[in-house]
């Protein structure tokens, strides 16, 4: 137990940093065991926020002193450029409609996939010959990526659609997989228990079934929010969809370098910020949840 | 009836379960897409005929091998780089407090925008590309080798160094006790990889799949570009297969293991 | 006096004032203080103590895992600063202490590899010891394919094929059920008479430390401190029926559990030391 557990927290993990849809393939002998918050990266304190500060300083000098000696403003301006622009952005009104458009994309394409992976995942989880027969199949969609679908899409759909639709793909893979994880492991001794106490079907499902599956959700969601704001930003770059990756793009070809770093710095702390959102939200929803109040406990 | 007969029995089942919707799928896309008149949508036997004429000719050297060749190279070097960086990291808590603010930022920096950046810094060509890939594929690996790695069981320690396990027998034994948390972060940097390589051919080359399969499209060639679709989607789960395999056969005594615990407990 | 080794061996490990004092910010907890403890060669000496007394933390000092913050600690007559070449360890987390992605031979091999011992020597070892613990035939298994009692066995020769001069046990036998328990017992007993190592046993069983050992040292808590030391003056040769009916064994379990129980304020130095000194003669 104690091996899997963190394995299973860090392959959410990287799944959080990567944009990539296949977290944990169907094949895969070991569902997450404890899906529920990984420990942060740890709440530095002390000495290491100290520490934490002087790496920062240190990545920020040592990074304005290899720009301003090795490369040309025009390919890496350094921070004493980016900042300021950074700064202008925070106040322009064009930044932040593109923040909110591609925010509004993210989170239409994350319900989307969150209403129909949970739908299916019930669906196809609750019956054991669906999921035997379904199987095969789903194992060979989950590694194809979603973005060999642009051109594909792009003849029938506008630009705004397919990036949601990129969204919506990619999320709901997470989704379905993370439901199909938690259906499974459901305790037949709680299930029993239920039966035993005469609860029917409805009943179980409320009581025993929605509550093993929701930590996986909470999971899912977390892992859902980064893989959104990465597929909208790529639907910007790759086919110009209004918004954050759109303006990134543009600043690029415009020759708008210093503008551009900026954008991709600020689009890092909005990363930050999202992500920092979703691991409240999953903490909120998940209190009672063992993983968690151990961690509150230390 | 014999236990291996009822065992034949059970795998055929099993082969029937695992092929049949795939099956039952093609042949439905073969008959209702046959007399297809939607030029979007060629039926899947115009696909299959496009896919042969294409990807088995020179294309294959010329677009396919290419990519291929950057995704390796990327992503080997991110797994080199990565397991490095991520061992220093774990191993020595100031390196992480060090390290700690920097490896929040990229940890939810979404990965493709360091295309433009990488455009801009290093300009149009094989190494951007290749740099693109290595830096969206590092990070998983890092992260979850650094996480492996700090995670190392103290009791596990304490033995190899109660039986003077040092220098290098000592990495290889907690980087082996990280394994499984390395893999997990591998497999995660693999689908980045892929996603990256297709991603920055789209937006910046003159060969390669993702390339490709864009003129296709520019062309109204829609056979052609739906079987570098399927290529795409085919090379996404044979490599994902293949990353199996190779876990699989490294981590079988983590397998072992824990389902040695899932069964007893 | 009571093995064969005898009791003229000389001095191999000597613990001498070894104190640990542990300091953090918000509070410092003194662990040890100032323990003494000699173990002559050849000599099974068991620690006692209650749960969370302080045993492992002197056990990790004597290894050389920990560094002691007051005394030392002699072994051959060189001083501990880090694992000695001539230590063996078996922890009572054997599930954590075998290298799960090794075979079973594999493990016990690994420090004979790292010693740069020949490949047909190392063979030869591991063998024997496998054979001595009664695992000849699993050595190609996983340690988690075998039951807890099996991977303790497999610690126990990767232990002797080290061929130690000093065997560290911690617990060693606390996470196996009762039968097993005493099986690995009498195992370990053949094991210390065939191979005339030097065993250091900690455990918090006043049972088991008074059947296996020559010698027990207790251990009181918060910090802790020898309180007395107990030569256990039963016949060499154990049984787990008859050495358990033992009269003699009742009594000496009663002796070293009244020194646990005994409330810290009376434990004056007096004490202890009269009943040390019936028995050290270093």
């Amino acid at each position: 137990m104690s091996q899997s557990s963190p394995a299973a927290t860090a392959a959410a993990a990287a799944a959080a940093a990567g944009l990539a849809g296949g977290a944990l393939p169907m094949g895969h002998p070991e569902p997450p065991a404890h899906p529920g918050p990984e420990p942060q990266p740890q709440p530095a304190q002390g000495y290491g926020r100290v520490l934490g500060l002087l790496g920062l300083v240190v990545t920020a000098a040592g990074y304005e002193v290899v720009t301003r000696a090795f490369f040309s403003p025009r390919h890496v301006p350094p921070l004493g450029d980016i900042v300021p622009e950074a700064g202008g952005l925070l106040t322009d009104p064009e930044f932040w409609t593109a923040t909110g458009r591609t925010l509004a994309v993210s989170a239409i394409g994350l319900v989307i996939a969150a209403v129909a992976g949970i739908a299916i995942g019930f669906g196809i989880g609750s019956v054991p010959w669906l999921l035997k027969v379904t199987s095969s199949t789903l194992d060979f969609l989950r590694p194809v990526p979603s973005i060999v679908l642009i051109p594909v899409l792009v003849l029938v759909l506008d630009v705004a659609e397919i990036t949601v639709l990129l969204v919506a793909v990619s999320c709901f893979w997470i989704v379905l997989f993370q439901v199909l994880y938690g259906l499974r492991d459901v305790d037949p001794v709680a299930v029993e228990t239920a039966r035993s106490f005469r609860l029917g079907r409805a009943a179980r499902t409320v009581h025993v079934v929605w509550p093993t599956v929701l930590p996986y959700l909470a999971t899912a969601f977390r892992l859902m929010v980064s893989v959104a704001l990465a597929l909208a930003l790529t639907g910007g770059l790759v086919m110009g969809a209004a918004g954050l990756g759109e303006l990134i793009w543009a600043s690029q070809e415009a020759g708008e370098v210093a503008a551009m770093y900026a954008l991709v710095l600020l689009t890092g702390a909005i990363g930050i910020v999202l992500d920092t959102l979703a691991r409240l939200a999953e903490r909120r929803l998940l209190h009672w949840h063992v993983a968690t109040r151990r961690e509150l406990v230390r | 009836m014999t236990a291996r007969r009822s065992r034949a029995l059970a795998g055929a089942r099993g082969v029937g379960y695992a092929l049949g919707l795939p099956v039952v799928l093609l042949a439905l896309w073969w008959v209702a897409g046959d007399g297809s008149a939607n030029i979007f949508l060629p039926s899947l036997r115009e696909i299959l005929d496009a896919f042969g004429r294409v990807w088995f000719s020179d294309v294959f050297v010329h677009d396919v091998v290419p990519s291929l060749w950057r995704l390796a190279a990327g992503y080997g070097a991110a797994l080199l780089a990565g397991v490095a960086a991520g061992y220093v990291i774990g191993r020595w808590a100031v390196v992480r407090a060090l390290a700690s603010p920097a490896l929040a930022y990229f940890r939810v920096l979404p990965a493709p925008v360091i295309i433009p950046v990488l455009l801009v810094a290093v300009g149009i060509g094989d190494t951007t590309k290749l740099i693109v890939i290595a830096f969206g594929a590092l990070w998983p690996i890092l992260l979850n080798t650094a996480d492996g790695v700090r995670g190392v069981d103290e009791v596990t320690l304490e033995t190899a160094a109660a039986y003077r396990l040092t220098g290098w027998a000592r990495h290889r034994l907690v980087l082996r006790a990280a394994s499984p948390q390395i893999f997990a972060g591998a497999r995660q940097a693999l689908g980045v990889a892929i996603i990256l390589m297709v991603v920055s051919e789209m937006l910046m080359s003159t060969d390669g799949l993702g390339f490709t399969v864009i003129q296709f499209q520019r062309t109204f060639a829609f056979p052609e570009m739906w079987s570098g679709v399927l290529l795409l989607g085919v090379l996404g789960f044979v490599l994902a297969k293949l990353f199996e395999l190779v876990e699989r056969y490294a981590l079988r005594w983590h397998r072992g293991l824990t389902g040695r615990q899932e069964g007893s407990s | 006096m009571t093995s064969g080794s005898g009791d003229g061996g000389s001095v191999l490990l000597r613990v001498d004032g070894v104190g640990k004092t542990y300091v953090s910010r918000e509070r410092t907890v003194q662990a040890l203080a100032g323990i003494d403890l000699a173990v002559r060669d050849g000599e099974f000496v068991s620690v006692v103590g209650p749960s969370g007394g302080g045993k492992t933390t002197l056990l990790k000092i004597v290894a050389g895992l920990l560094p002691a913050t007051a005394g030392e600690v002699v072994l051959g007559g060189r001083r501990v600063t880090e694992p000695p070449a001539e230590l063996g360890i078996v922890f009572q987390e054997y599930g954590r202490s075998l290298f799960a992605w090794k075979t079973v031979r594999e493990n016990v091999e690994l420090p004979l590899r790292q010693r740069r011992t020949p490949k047909a020597e190392r063979r030869a070892l591991v063998d024997e010891a496998l054979e001595a613990v009664g695992l000849d035939g699993v050595g190609t298994a996983y340690p988690w394919q075998l039951s807890g009692g099996m991977q303790q066995r497999v610690a126990i020769a990767r232990a002797i094929a080290y061929r130690p001069r000093l065997l560290l046990m911690d617990e060693p036998f606390s996470a196996v059920d009762a039968q097993t328990r005493g099986d690995l017992e009498d195992l370990l007993a053949r094991l210390w008479r065939r191979y005339a190592i030097t065993v250091l046993f900690i455990t918090h069983d006043i049972d088991e430390a008074v059947y296996l050992s020559e010698r027990v040292v207790v251990l009181g808590s918060a910090p802790a401190a020898v309180r007395a030391e107990i030569a256990v003056d039963l016949p060499a040769e154990r049984d787990q029926l008859s050495t358990r009916s033992d009269p003699r064994f009742a009594e000496l379990r009663a002796q070293v559990y009244a020194q646990i129980r005994r409330p810290p304020a009376d434990a004056g130095p007096v004490a202890s030391a009269s009943i040390r000194q019936e028995t050290v003669t270093t």
